[in-house]
C-alpha cells in the first residue's frame, strides 16, 4: 500500500477508471469477435442454405402445380382433341418447367455450402437428369395427347413417377442443407461457452478496480474531509489548528498549503490593520499639505497629462481671479491668452521631451497669462514634473512679474539715455585724443630737435677744445717761426736754434695734427649722426662701429664723469636699418644712466653687448647704477613719466626710445632692474629691415 | 412523422410501378401473339385448285409438316443422326408421301430450295416428297425448347421464309408443328400437310393448306 502513496493524485483517481476502460475494451473486443464469427456463420447460412432450402421447396411445389396443369390439359384434350390448343397450353407448361429448372439450377450453382463435394456433385447430376427425363415425358404427353390418348396417359404416368423421383432427390438435398444449418447453430452455441480465459481476466480486473477505488476513496476522503473542514472554518474567519502530518506526499503538500493559507489570512488581517493606520497618517499629511499650499503666497497650479488643472491653490485664485472649484478639471489653456495657446502646446511637447529622462524643472521665460477678467499680465513659471504611481503631473509655480517688467522698462529707457550721453562724451574724448596725439607727435618732433640741438651743442663744445688747442699751437708755432725768422734775419741763427726750432715745430705740428684729426673725427661722426637723424633711409652699417661712434660723440657729456662705457659682442655684424634711431636710443639710454642711474655722481660702468641670432640682433644695455624700483619699471616707457621733473626732465626720453624701437626699427625693448644693483635693457630688432 | 409518411408514399409508388410493369410485359406478350394472329389471319383460305394453280406458276413458299409417324416411338435423343431413338415416319406415312410426290411431279409444280429439319422424319419426308433437301438446323422441333428458344426458332423460320428466293420456283421448308405456330401462328394439321405462303410487300400472306388427301389423282 505504500506504493500507492507515491502515485500522484491524478493517477490515483485514474486507476479505477483506466482499469474499467481496459476491461470494457477487452470485453468489447472479444464480444465483437464472437459476434462477427456468428455473424459470418449465420450469413453463410442465410446466403446459401436458407434460400436454397426455400428454392427447393418452391421448385417442388411449382413442379407439382405444373403436373396438375398437365393433367387437366390432358383431361380436356380427351374431350376436344385440338392439336393446336393442346400445343398452346402445353407450351405454357413446358415454358414454366424450363423456368423452374433454370432457376433451380442457378440457385444450386450459387450454393457453396461445401460438404462432401463428390457426393454433392453426383447428387446434382441426378437431379439434372431427372429434370430432363421429366421434361421429355411431359413433351411426350403433350405430343401424344391429340394423337393417342392412352399413350398420352402412359406418358403422363411416367412423368408422374419421374416427378416423384425428382421430389425425393430434392428432399434429400434440402435435408442436407438443413443438417448444415443445425450443425452451424450448434457450433455457435459451443463457441459461446469457450471463454474461460476471458472470464478469469475480467474477474481479476474487476477486483483490482474495486480494491483501488475503495482504498483511495477511503484515504483521500479522510484527508480531503479534514482539509475541507479547515477551509470552511477559515472562510468563516475562525482560526484553525494546523493540519496533521501525513505520510502521503501529496496530501502533505495540500495540508501545507492550507496551513500556509491560514497564515496568510492572518497576515492579511494584520496588514489590513496596518493599512488603515497608514491611510489615517496619509489623510493627515494630505490635509497638512493642502493647508500649506493655501498659505503660501506663490501661485501653484498642477496639471495632469491631458493639460487639465488638478490643483489650484489660494494664491492662484487671487492671481487669476478664478474660483478653485470652478477651475478644477478645466484645461490649463483657460489661463493663457488665445494667441499664445498654440505656442503653449509646442512648449508642452518640448517640455515633455526635455524632461523625460530626469525630473528636471524648467524656468520659463516671461509669458503672458490671462486673468478671469480678461486682463493679460506677465508671469514667470517654474514647471517641474512629478511622476506618481498612478499618473504624471506637472506643478507650475507662478510669479506675477508685472512690477518687474515695469521696472525693466524704466531701466531700459535710462540705459538708452545713458548710451546716448556716453556716445557724445566718447566723441568729444576722441577729438581730444586726436589733438593730444597731434601734440604728442609735435612734442616728439621737438624732442628730436632738442636732441639734435643738444647734440650740436655738445659737438660744438667738443670741437671747441681741439680747435682751441690747434689755435694755441698754431699761434705758438707762428711765434717760434717769427723768432727763428728774427734770429735768421739777425744772422744769429745757430744750429742749435734751428734744431730746437725743428723739434718745437714738429711737436707743435704733431699736436696740431692730432687735434685737427680729433676735430675731424668729431665732425664726421656728427655728420653721420646728423645726416642719419634727418634722413629717413635705412642703410647697411656695422653695428659695433656705429655704436662706438655714437659713444665717441657723446664724450663731451661722459668725460665729465669717469663713467666707463664699453661696447662688446659681435664686431662683424652688419645690419640694415635706420641708424638714426639707434643713435637716439643709445644716446637716451646713456644720458638716462648718467642722470638717473649714476645720479651725476659716482663712477659707473655701462656695458653695451651686441648679439645676433638668426635674423634678430639683440643689444644688451646694462648699467650698474641705482636701479629702478619695480613699481616704476612699468611706467618708464610712458610719455611724460620722469622722476626728475623739476630738473628739466621732460619724461619723453624713454617714450621716444620705445617708439623708435618699435615703429622705426620694428623691434622690441624690455627693461629689467634691481634697486641698488643696476638696470638692464634688452633691445631686439631684425637684422634686415624689411620693406614695407 | 414526416419520415414515416414519405416512406409510406414511396412504398405505395413502388408497388404500383411493379404491378404496372408486370402487367405491361404480359400484355406485350399477349399483344405479340395477337399481332401475329392478325398477320396470319389475313387468311385467304384459297381452295386447293387455286392453290395448286398458284404453285404451278411458282413464287410461293411451302411449309410442309412431316408425314404420319409411328406414335409408339419417342424422341429420346438430341443426336439427330440417330434415327433409332426418334419418332419416325410410319409405313402409311411413307405411302401417303409418295402419292403427294407423284402429284407434285404430275402437276409440274416447280420446286426450288428445300430446307429440312434435322429430325429423321423430316428428312425422310423431304426426301420422299421432293427428292432433295438440305438440312437446316433452325427448323428443328421447338417443342422441347424453353420459351425463349422456341420463340427464336419461330422468328428464324419467319426470317428464312422472308429471305427465301422465290423467283420462278417455290421455296420449301420441311419441319414440325410448333415452329410454324411459334413463328407464324399457323398450326399445320394433319401430318403431311402443305402450307402455302405468299410474300407480298414484305409480309407473309397465308394462302391456304393442302392436306394430303386433297391432292388430285
Amino acid at each position: 500500500m505504500k506504493f500507492f502513496s507515491y502515485l500522484s493524485l491524478r493517477s490515483r483517481f485514474l486507476i479505477a477508471p483506466i482499469i474499467g476502460i481496459i476491461l470494457a475494451i477487452l470485453l468489447y473486443i472479444t464480444s465483437d469477435a464472437i459476434i462477427r464469427e456468428h455473424n459470418k456463420v449465420l450469413q453463410r447460412l442465410s446466403e446459401s442454405n436458407l434460400p436454397l432450402i426455400t428454392k427447393i421447396s418452391q421448385s417442388s411445389l411449382l413442379l407439382g402445380d405444373e403436373y396438375t396443369q398437365l393433367t387437366l390439359l390432358l383431361l380436356s384434350a380427351q374431350k376436344h382433341q385440338d392439336e393446336e390448343l393442346v400445343y398452346i397450353e402445353g407450351r405454357k407448361i413446358l415454358n414454366n418447367l424450363h423456368e423452374i429448372e433454370h432457376n433451380f439450377l442457378i440457385s444450386l450453382e450459387i450454393d457453396n455450402s461445401g460438404g462432401d463435394s463428390t457426393h454433392q456433385a453426383e447428387h446434382l447430376r441426378n437431379i439434372k437428369s431427372a429434370f430432363i427425363l421429366y421434361k421429355t415425358a411431359v413433351i411426350g404427353a403433350i405430343e401424344l395427347s391429340s394423337v393417342d390418348v392412352n399413350r398420352a396417359q402412359q406418358e403422363l404416368l411416367l412423368a408422374g413417377k419421374v416427378l416423384q423421383d425428382l421430389n425425393r432427390l430434392l428432399l434429400i438435398l434440402s435435408s442436407t442443407h438443413i443438417e448444415a444449418m443445425t450443425s452451424a447453430s450448434i457450433l455457435i452455441e459451443i463457441s459461446l461457452g469457450q471463454n474461460n480465459a476471458l472470464n478469469v481476466v475480467a474477474i481479476f480486473l474487476i477486483s483490482l478496480m474495486l480494491i483501488s477505488a475503495l482504498y483511495f476513496s477511503r484515504n483521500l476522503a479522510n484527508s480531503l474531509g479534514k482539509v475541507n473542514q479547515a477551509l470552511l472554518s477559515l472562510s468563516k474567519g475562525n482560526y484553525i489548528n494546523s493540519l496533521p502530518e501525513q505520510n502521503d506526499k501529496y496530501m502533505q503538500e495540500l495540508n501545507n498549503a492550507v496551513n500556509h493559507f491560514a497564515n496568510s489570512l492572518d497576515e492579511n488581517k494584520r496588514q489590513a490593520a496596518e493599512l488603515k493606520h497608514k491611510v489615517a497618517l496619509l489623510t493627515d499629511s494630505e490635509k497638512r499639505i493642502a493647508a500649506l499650499l493655501d498659505i503660501t503666497a506663490t501661485a501653484i497650479i498642477a496639471i495632469d497629462s491631458s493639460q487639465k488643472i488638478v490643483l489650484f491653490n489660494k494664491a492662484a485664485e487671487q492671481m487669476f481671479g478664478f474660483d478653485t472649484k470652478k477651475v478644477m478639471g478645466e484645461n490649463v489653456s483657460l489661463l493663457i491668452p488665445k494667441i499664445y495657446r498654440k505656442q503653449h502646446l509646442v512648449m508642452v511637447d518640448y517640455f515633455e521631451v526635455g524632461t523625460r529622462e530626469s525630473n528636471l524643472s524648467l524656468n520659463t521665460e516671461p509669458l503672458t497669462a490671462l486673468k478671469k477678467s480678461g486682463e493679460e499680465f506677465p508671469i514667470e513659471a517654474k514647471i517641474s514634473r512629478l511622476e506618481l504611481a498612478t499618473e504624471t503631473i506637472k506643478t507650475i509655480s507662478i510669479s506675477d512679474i508685472s512690477f518687474r517688467v515695469e521696472a525693466e522698462d524704466v531701466l531700459l529707457k535710462y540705459q538708452e539715455e545713458l548710451e546716448k550721453k556716453v556716445k557724445k562724451r566718447t566723441f568729444e574724448l576722441q577729438c581730444s585724443l586726436e589733438d593730444l596725439k597731434n601734440t604728442q607727435g609735435l612734442l616728439v618732433e621737438s624732442e628730436k630737435m632738442a636732441l639734435l640741438g643738444r647734440l650740436v651743442a655738445g659737438i660744438a663744445h667738443e670741437l671747441n677744445t681741439p680747435i682751441g688747442i690747434c689755435v694755441t699751437a698754431a699761434s705758438y708755432l707762428e711765434e717760434k717761426i717769427s723768432a727763428l725768422n728774427a734770429t735768421y734775419e739777425s744772422q744769429k741763427m745757430r744750429k742749435q736754434d734751428f734744431v730746437s726750432f725743428v723739434d718745437t715745430a714738429s711737436e707743435t705740428t704733431r699736436m696740431l695734427l692730432v687735434n685737427l684729426m680729433r676735430a675731424s673725427d668729431l665732425i664726421s661722426s656728427f655728420k653721420l649722426v646728423a645726416v642719419d637723424i634727418s634722413s629717413e633711409m635705412p642703410r647697411q652699417f656695422n653695428l659695433h662701429d656705429y655704436i662706438s661712434e655714437v659713444i665717441t660723440s657723446l664724450r663731451p657729456e661722459t668725460k665729465q664723469y669717469s663713467h666707463k662705457i664699453r661696447v662688446v659682442g659681435d664686431r662683424s655684424l652688419t645690419v640694415e636699418a635706420f641708424p638714426g634711431p639707434i643713435y637716439q636710443v643709445i644716446t637716451n639710454l646713456v644720458m638716462n644712466s648718467i642722470i638717473h642711474a649714476f645720479d651725476n655722481d659716482k663712477q659707473g660702468e655701462i656695458i653695451i653687448e651686441i648679439k645676433s641670432e638668426a635674423s634678430t640682433v639683440t643689444i644688451h644695455y646694462s648699467d650698474n647704477g641705482v636701479g629702478i624700483p619695480i613699481a616704476n619699471i612699468s611706467m618708464i616707457f610712458e610719455p611724460f613719466y620722469t622722476t626728475k621733473r623739476g630738473c628739466g626732465g621732460s619724461g619723453l626720453g624713454m617714450y621716444l626710445v620705445y617708439n623708435l624701437i618699435t615703429s622705426n626699427l620694428k623691434g622690441k625693448i624690455s627693461c629689467r632692474s634691481e634697486v641698488g644693483k643696476g638696470t638692464h635693457f634688452t633691445i631686439e630688432f631684425p637684422v634686415k629691415l624689411k620693406d614695407g | 412523422m414526416r419520415f414515416n409518411l414519405s416512406s409510406l408514399i414511396l412504398s405505395i409508388a413502388v408497388i404500383i410501378a411493379h404491378a404496372s410493369l408486370t402487367n405491361s410485359t404480359t400484355e406485350a406478350g399477349q399483344l405479340n401473339s395477337a399481332q401475329q394472329a392478325k398477320i396470319t389471319e389475313t387468311q385467304f383460305n384459297l381452295s386447293t385448285i387455286e392453290l395448286i394453280n398458284g404453285l404451278q406458276t411458282g413464287g410461293y413458299i411451302i411449309y410442309m409438316r412431316h408425314g404420319m409417324t409411328n406414335h409408339e416411338q419417342k424422341d429420346n435423343t438430341q443426336d439427330f443422326n440417330d434415327c433409332t431413338q426418334q419418332r419416325n415416319l410410319s409405313n402409311s406415312g411413307r405411302e401417303q408421301l409418295e402419292i403427294i410426290a407423284k402429284a407434285i411431279r404430275v402437276l409440274k409444280i416447280p420446286i426450288g430450295d428445300v430446307l429440312s429439319s434435322p429430325y429423321c422424319r423430316a428428312k425422310h419426308t423431304a426426301d420422299i416428297t421432293f427428292g432433295k433437301f438440305t438440312v437446316e438446323p433452325k427448323l428443328q422441333f421447338s417443342i422441347s425448347k424453353n420459351q425463349e428458344e422456341s420463340q427464336r426458332l419461330g422468328e428464324q423460320l419467319k426470317q428464312m421464309m422472308h429471305q427465301a428466293s422465290t423467283e420462278k420456283y417455290n421455296a420449301v421448308f420441311v419441319g414440325h408443328t410448333s415452329n410454324l405456330r411459334d413463328g407464324l401462328g399457323i398450326w399445320p394439321k394433319p401430318e403431311g400437310v402443305i402450307v402455302v405462303f405468299q410474300k407480298q410487300q414484305g409480309k407473309l400472306l397465308f394462302l391456304g393448306m393442302i392436306k394430303p388427301s386433297e391432292w388430285p389423282n
